[in-house]
């Protein structure tokens, strides 16, 4: 580790780079700028390419949105060069610190990824805030039975007409039929166990990333012996984030059906973004809602959990890049932040799944 | 790296106490689906229990606790926090309905 210093009364890096590197870290980059707004018209060409048909209850292509697509696409990766060609000249002997307030020597990458972290926490704080205005504000399939408590021909509900239906309805609720499991009288339905093998999954996982660090960090192992650990905790990580995808797409298309479990996917429960005629049964069993509409109920969940899962496996690809890494010797003692900034990343994403779990699974 | 409460590693004791947590989450869910407790109980506990495994994992695993930098790191993810509660008050809380109330030239075409 060598430390530079910022000489920057008299050198004026190019905000395009490429950058002298002696003369400290650049901030002046208009790599963002431009990469935000190429990412900005892609997302909103983007949004347009399908478009929902409600006479043949399917989507539409829209190829009119393509032209701004590849516009949005090309601003991108113009901002990516000009990125690329500020850093590439940088030969990581040592940790840019950042100068603007309030992050003055902190790591540069450190903030980079905290700020990454904010924008993160505002994608999933509108994903919730669209489950908290849809759970409060349209009336429960179950709240209309028990209201009423008479059979549908005579409910104030006409097939179509949306009620609410959490995912745990079908995940958590008495609607599931096996139930293995059983401690102390207190039995788990089948439906859950994926979703709870996840939850502890990702738990575990957290915590390899943390030993991968600490174990970077010693110096009293060779290194040979200190790199294969650090290896084996990364692939560790890897493997329960392998899982928990695994059990994901299990638990959405296929059914958990793997010895005495016997669990129906959400595909086979019709829990579906396109069934607007669901037959909502009670929590008796007796009274039924016929017709129910769950696009909505099921919109919301897809996309929160589909946005979670997507998480998860650009985590599955750093853990690839970075056990190979490990592999070759590049973790130690002294250059180990790279490991302490990705279980920052994946921290976060624990830390989601720790209110998507309860949110969407359980209530 | 090297915390201890109590003479135990802190990411130890931290590991621990989020299994046990998520084994009581699942356990409170499976008795209130075998109507052994009621809902208003099983919320109050996934909710209390969410937000004690929240701390746990964004002040130990992601060191906005124990580190030099963790006060100012923490006082700035309240920028973002800001606007979360601008959003769940002034969104969440509204009726489905509401942007059908809204002027034509602030919806998108076709609403």
């Amino acid at each position: 580790m060598s430390n530079y210093s910022h000489d920057d009364d008299h050198d004026h890096p190019s905000a395009w780079g490429p950058h002298d590197w002696e003369h400290g870290a650049p901030h002046n980059s208009w790599a963002p700028v431009i990469m935000s707004l190429g990412i900005g018209v892609f997302l909103f060409s983007f949004a347009g390419t399908f478009v929902m048909n409600e006479a043949r209850n399917g989507t539409d292509f829209n190829a009119g949105s393509l032209p701004m697509i590849l516009v949005g696409l090309a601003i991108f990766f113009a901002g990516l060069i000009v990125w690329w060609r500020q850093d590439f000249s940088f030969d990581g002997t040592y940790e840019p610190k950042a100068t603007g307030v309030p992050f003055q020597n902190i790591d540069m990458r450190k903030v980079g990824m905290w700020i990454f972290l904010w924008s993160e926490m505002m994608i999933f704080s509108s994903l919730f805030t669209t489950y908290i205005r849809y759970r409060l504000g349209i009336e429960s399939c179950q709240a209309i039975l028990d209201n009423h408590s008479i059979t549908s021909s005579g409910l104030p509900f006409s097939p179509g007409d949306v009620c609410w239906v959490p995912a745990s309805y079908f995940i958590a609720g008495s609607h599931s039929e096996s139930w293995t499991i059983s401690l102390g009288g207190i039995g788990l339905p089948d439906t859950l166990v994926p979703g709870a093998i996840n939850t502890f999954a990702l738990i575990v996982s957290s915590f390899t990333v943390v030993m991968a660090l600490k174990t970077a960090h010693r110096t009293d192992l060779e290194h040979d012996v200190r790199s294969r650990k650090v290896r084996n905790y990364l692939l560790a990580t890897m493997a329960l984030a392998t899982l928990f995808l695994t059990l994901k797409i299990i638990e959405w298309f296929f059914g958990f059906h793997v010895g005495p479990f016997d669990a129906p996917s959400l595909r086979d429960d019709h829990f579906s973004i396109y069934n607007e005629a669901y037959a909502f049964h009670g929590a008796g069993g007796h009274e039924v809602l016929e017709g129910v509409n769950l696009r909505l109920s099921a919109s919301v969940f897809y996309v929160t959990t589909g946005t979670h899962g997507v998480h998860v496996l650009g985590g599955i690809i750093g853990l690839g890049y970075m056990s190979w890494k490990a592999h070759n010797g590049g973790y130690g003692p002294s250059n180990a932040v790279s490991i302490e900034y990705f279980g920052l990343y994946w921290h976060f994403v624990d830390l989601v799944w720790v209110l998507v779990f309860p949110a969407f699974y359980l209530y | 790296m090297s915390h201890t409460i109590f003479g135990k590693d802190v990411y130890n004791l931290n590991f621990g106490m989020l299994m046990v947590l998520t084994a009581i989450e699942v356990g409170a869910v499976a008795a209130s689906v075998q109507s052994l407790i009621t809902t208003q109980m099983v919320i109050f506990v996934l909710v209390s229990i969410g937000v004690v495994k929240f701390l746990g994992i964004a002040g130990v695993f992601m060191h906005l606790r124990m580190q030099d930098d963790s006060n100012i790191l923490t006082l700035t993810a309240l920028f973002p926090a800001g606007f979360i509660i601008l959003m769940v008050i002034f969104i969440g809380l509204t009726s489905p309905g509401s942007p059908d109330a809204l002027p034509a030239w602030c919806r998108p075409p076709g609403y």
